[in-house]
């Protein structure tokens, strides 16, 4: 149960991380939720990518 | 409320103060509404994670820095929770107070970007009104000289 919660506040967190920026650009909250997504989504998309390129260097290394 | 508005140093201290309070005054409450929910939202949950013994000056200095940039809730945070004391480090301490300190961090560097964007908004809208009082002042002097002109 404490492990689902420090997961749902690590996700809120990276969340977060990418509305703040999106807020800077733009104007309504349609807009910044879409940008803030966006973002989330493609960072998520980079680290699974990253952890898999890692787990294969080490297996065969 | 209009003399805040043009101010680039109030709205510094209120953007350092309470993250998207600038936003509010400049009359952009949308943002505002984001900053404020956002970056709480990041600093709490790194409080919580961190079991509310992430602010220390004392033992991580330089983290410090980082999260003093989000102004009133590192200030309340040590007010109402301290700093730890060195027996805390020597029990077992909670398994994500790393993250929840660098949450911490994270979330006053975010309110950088906050009150960087309240500046850039304030001297813009300052720079905007010089120009047009400048411009003003040229056509006023233009058509003064073309009146000028004509009756001689």
């Amino acid at each position: 149960m404490e492990l689902l919660i420090r997961t749902i506040l690590f996700l809120c967190a990276c969340y977060a991380i990418c509305v703040v920026p999106a807020a800077v650009r733009e104007e309504t909250f349609k807009e910044i939720f879409k940008k803030a997504t966006k973002s989330f989504i493609l960072t998520a998309v980079c680290i699974f990518a990253l952890s898999i390129i890692v787990a294969i260097i080490h297996a065969f290394v | 409320m209009v003399w805040l508005r043009k101010n680039p140093e109030i709205a510094f201290i209120s953007a350092w103060a309470v993250p998207g309070l600038a936003h509010f005054i400049m009359g952009r409450h949308k943002q505002g509404l984001v900053f404020l929910v956002f970056i709480l939202a990041l600093f709490i949950s790194g409080a919580v994670m961190s079991d509310f013994k992430g602010v220390s000056p004392r033992f991580h200095p330089f983290t410090f820095y980082g999260q003093l940039c989000c102004g009133a809730p590192t200030i309340l945070h040590l007010l109402l929770f301290g700093q730890p004391t060195a027996d805390y480090f020597k029990g077992t301490i909670s398994t994500y107070y790393d993250a929840g300190i660098l949450y911490m961090m994270i979330a006053g560097l975010l309110n950088i970007v906050a009150i960087a964007d309240a500046l850039e908004r304030t001297v813009k809208k300052r720079g905007h009104q010089i120009e047009t009082k400048e411009n003003e002042e040229k056509n006023g002097a233009k058509e003064g000289v073309e009146s000028g002109g004509t009756s001689d």
